[in-house]
């Protein structure tokens, strides 16, 4: 029998899935939503987990940004595998900056950082208020995010928390590319921990499984179903 | 007129020799999906000149292409047939049935292949035959060599790449800046005709010419294409010391490794190991230097 041959060099590696939390943690944010936004991202990670198990060719990478007067890692910028991650505690302070957030999300989602045929990255928005950058740095900020091929083709999600009028739907909306899902509103600390959960699974899940689609048939890259009713059912208010 | 010998396995001429498999993904063995690519290749000669085709191509794999394992496979081939039949008629002084573009009589027999399957199960269309087209959707990758010239053809997500046996790897159709994620272009769009890439490159120089489904390529770390390259130039040394026989051999083993521990993804393969001798004889970076879309490597 002849010596097996030597398998040809070249690091083989698993189809990297970018996970991108956007958190505001403004001064708004205090009290139980930031407890619970903490809370949240922390129970979802073995979820996420469990539900990549099923896809044991997905690498999730997973990173965050914090706004509140300015945008800035709060894991990042170089991205952690889920094994890796822990999420630091998350206090409140200052302004909302969400322009500045989806600003320096679009700097990592190039197509010179980002593997031209990795899966569709998933981007979650948490956010209880009001941008307070420029209106006109928020729409740029969006625009160009929609102009960069992947920005275009990320499972974006957005969280709303506390009353209706205490955020600014329309802005948020504006960053949301699920039609059926649309904004996600989470009026009490329930609410948030089941949104966040359901979003980080779902979107990770869905993107893990897309497949190979003709371009000119193509909408959206993936497309989320909407969230169950049951988890929308509020008990205590924020 | 030698009719030629067909099929994935190593098959030799006067060109050299050309080998093709096909494994199932590792995420299709988990789901009890079948493998979704196809892959052909025949070898003959016309007119005394040796040629040697070779036809890769990836079902989509969506929902909306659910019989996309049988589209790769016709597709496959209709190239095949298609080639063969275009040399036929030329060799026999006929000319050409239709002054289409070869790539464009290959979409047409393709789409008569789907539309008899889909008859034979009942599923032929009365109008519009896109909505069964689009269930049998598959991308392409096609070249044609013979000792002058080599012309490639792709329609979709993949890779050609030909390595020197000075180990440059040339690649010369350019990736397609559309192709982003999970998205590729079809055999059963529309637009087909648009989205077809050609190329004509010497045959001369020799080397290894490689036609691989992007379940390859995905399998290596990223983001550029430095690994798959490494990769690429590897599996020319391996043939260079252990011949074309025992890396055929060994290549259904390495692929499926390639998809348990990469991309999870089907992996197709044809290559073909041209000797400089036989394909021609002139000097390998003479050769590369008509080349387009070279990736660098070292000269010997």
């Amino acid at each position: 029998m002849p010596n097996e041959i030597p398998v040809p060099d070249g690091r083989v590696a698993r189809r990297m899935l970018h996970f991108f939390w956007l958190t505001d943690h403004s001064a708004s944010m205090g009290g139980k939503k930031i407890a619970t936004l903490n809370q949240a991202i922390r129970e979802s990670i073995p979820l996420i987990k469990n539900a990549v198990a099923a896809h044991p060719q997905v690498q999730v990478m997973m990173r965050a940004i914090r706004f509140s007067d300015d945008a800035s890692w709060h894991v990042g910028p170089d991205p952690v595998t889920l094994d890796q991650f822990f999420w630091p505690e998350l206090s409140s302070d200052g302004l909302t900056s969400t322009a500045r957030a989806i600003r320096l999300l679009g700097t990592e989602l190039s197509v010179e950082k980002m593997p031209r045929r990795g899966l569709p990255p998933v981007c979650i928005l948490i956010s209880d208020g009001y941008c307070t950058d420029p209106e006109e740095e928020y729409t740029k900020a969006i625009t160009d995010l929609n102009r960069i091929p992947w920005g275009m083709k990320a499972i974006r999600l957005a969280i709303a928390i506390g009353e209706d009028a205490d955020y600014n739907e329309a802005e948020l909306l504006k960053f949301v590319n699920q039609e059926k899902v649309g904004l996600l509103k989470a009026h009490s600390p329930e609410d948030l921990l089941s949104f966040i959960k359901w979003a980080s699974t779902e979107a990770t899940l869905s993107s893990s499984r897309s497949k190979s689609k003709d371009l000119a048939d193509e909408g959206t890259n993936v497309a989320l179903s909407p969230p169950p009713p049951s988890i929308t059912s509020s008990t205590e208010p924020f | 007129m030698d009719r030629g010998a067909r099929g994935p396995a190593l098959c030799g001429s006067q060109l050299g020799w050309a080998f093709g498999c096909s494994t199932r993904g590792a995420s299709h063995e988990r789901s009890r999906k079948p493998c979704q690519d196809a892959v052909a290749i025949w070898s003959g000669t016309f007119q005394a000149e040796p040629v040697m085709v070779m036809a890769v191509a990836d079902g989509h794999g969506d929902r909306r292409h659910d019989l996309s394992h049988r589209g790769a496979a016709l597709a496959v081939e209709a190239a095949v047939d298609e080639v063969v039949q275009t040399l036929s008629f030329a060799s026999a002084g006929e000319g050409r049935t239709s002054d289409a573009p070869l790539t464009a009589r290959i979409t047409d027999r393709w789409a008569r292949k789907v539309l008899a399957d889909a008859a034979g199960t009942g599923g032929a269309p009365e109008g519009d035959p896109h909505p069964v087209l689009t269930r049998y959707g598959t991308t392409l990758l096609l070249a044609v060599a013979t000792r002058e010239r080599i012309l490639l053809a792709q329609l979709g997500d993949g890779d050609i790449l030909v390595v020197r046996p000075g180990g440059r790897v040339e690649s010369p159709l350019e990736k397609d800046p559309a192709l982003l994620g999970s998205v590729t272009h079809s055999l059963s769009s529309r637009y087909v005709q648009e989205c077809w890439h050609t190329a004509e490159i010497p045959g001369s120089g020799g080397g290894v010419l490689l036609l691989a489904t992007d379940g390859l390529s995905d399998s290596f770390a990223g983001p550029g294409e430095e690994e798959f390259l490494t990769f690429a130039r590897s599996l020319v040394d391996r043939i260079r010391e252990f011949g074309i026989e025992r890396v055929a051999g060994s290549l259904p083993a390495w692929l499926e490794s390639f998809s348990r521990q990469g991309s999870g993804d089907d992996i197709t393969v044809a290559l073909a190991w041209m000797e400089p001798e036989k394909a021609g004889g002139q000097d390998a970076d003479r050769a590369g230097e008509s080349g387009t879309g070279d990736t660098g490597g070292e000269e010997e």
